[in-house]
């Protein structure tokens, strides 16, 4: 791959991986860091790129993979919270507002089974379709649409028990 | 809006399309029950990377290709190396397939470099033979000389 198929056919991608990073680390400047590893990554290894038959899912994978050796690093989670957390602390009154919307989707999707979580994040985060869904979690059809039902309605009911308890936040 | 009963029962099973969630996120009813929930959909949606964010990327990756200057002479140097060594063998194959193994007829058209050839090759017999009896008749006094020692005895 050259360096103008790359600009053509990689960096559109920038936005989608963005927001994978993010639903995973569940912070804007860590999910910025890891796009920007994973191009890194990708840029030196574009010669092998030719052949890649899907290249979005191709590079969601790349993305989640460095984000499981980056918090194998870092042994916990909690570690990259943290730095989330601390990062909140001198944003402007914007990025805190997303920061809010960051960390109200971390706590929704903490209700979940992590194949929920999986499957929510492809479909309603990232705008998978099934049967893609089910090519990059390697699960069939029904399971796809399963779990995704039932991700669905609890977060809906998460939601729900949020607005009636007066728990809503600046983004709702 | 009357799709949108139909869509919502759809999507909560699990069974709307891409194009009918996104006609439900973008057209929320701010009464509608589900509204904080597709809201939160859009607005994550919305999220984006800071502008110029790919551009400087890109400067980057293209300045930091001086780096890959080494490993890529690295790996030309192990190309040459592999090179030279294929020739080095190919040419003593090669020269060791032009000598004449034993056994082998030769055909000339020239007779006069048939003839040559034949000279050459009994000349070169001639020597070695020479150089054969040379040793022979060492060998030949070694014996006589042992014969007399034992005889002596």
């Amino acid at each position: 791959m050259t360096a103008s198929e790359f600009r053509s056919e990689l960096l559109p991608l920038s936005d989608t991986l963005y927001r994978f990073a993010i639903s995973k680390v569940y912070d804007r400047e860590l999910a910025k860091d890891v796009v920007q590893e994973v191009y890194a990554k990708l840029w030196t290894q574009r010669e092998k790129l030719a052949g890649v038959r899907n290249l979005e899912a191709w590079c969601i994978r790349c993305t989640r993979n460095l984000i499981i050796d980056k918090q194998r690093a870092s042994k916990k989670t909690s570690d990259l919270e943290a730095v989330a957390e601390q990062r909140a602390d001198s944003h402007s009154d914007h990025a805190l507002l997303h920061n809010d919307l960051v960390k109200q989707i971390q706590e929704l999707m903490g209700h979940l089974p992590q194949r929920q979580q999986a499957v929510f994040r492809l479909r309603d985060l990232m705008g998978y379709t099934n049967p893609e869904i089910g090519e990059m979690l390697e699960m069939d059809q029904p399971e796809v649409r399963v779990n995704l039902c039932r991700a669905r309605k609890k977060i809906k009911e998460l939601l729900k028990q949020r607005i009636d308890y007066g728990l809503e936040t600046n983004c709702t | 809006m009357d799709w949108r009963p139909t869509v919502l029962k759809k999507y909560w099973e699990g069974e709307s399309s891409l194009a009918e969630e996104g006609e439900l996120r973008s057209h929320t009813d701010p009464d509608d029950e589900d509204a904080a929930y597709f809201k939160q959909l859009r607005d994550f949606d919305q999220l984006k990377l800071p502008a110029g964010f790919t551009e400087e990327l890109m400067a980057e990756l293209e300045k930091s290709e001086g780096t890959r200057v080494r490993p890529l002479v690295r790996k030309l140097w192990k190309y040459a190396a592999a090179a030279v060594l294929f020739l080095g063998v190919g040419l003593t194959v090669f020269r060791q397939a032009e000598m004449v193994p034993v056994g082998k007829t030769i055909v000339y058209d020239d007779p006069a470099e048939a003839l040559e050839f034949t000279k050459q090759t009994l000349l070169l017999f001639s020597t070695k033979m020479n150089e054969g009896m040379s040793y022979t008749y060492s060998l030949q006094e070694f014996d006589g000389t042992i014969e007399k020692v034992r005889n002596n005895k």
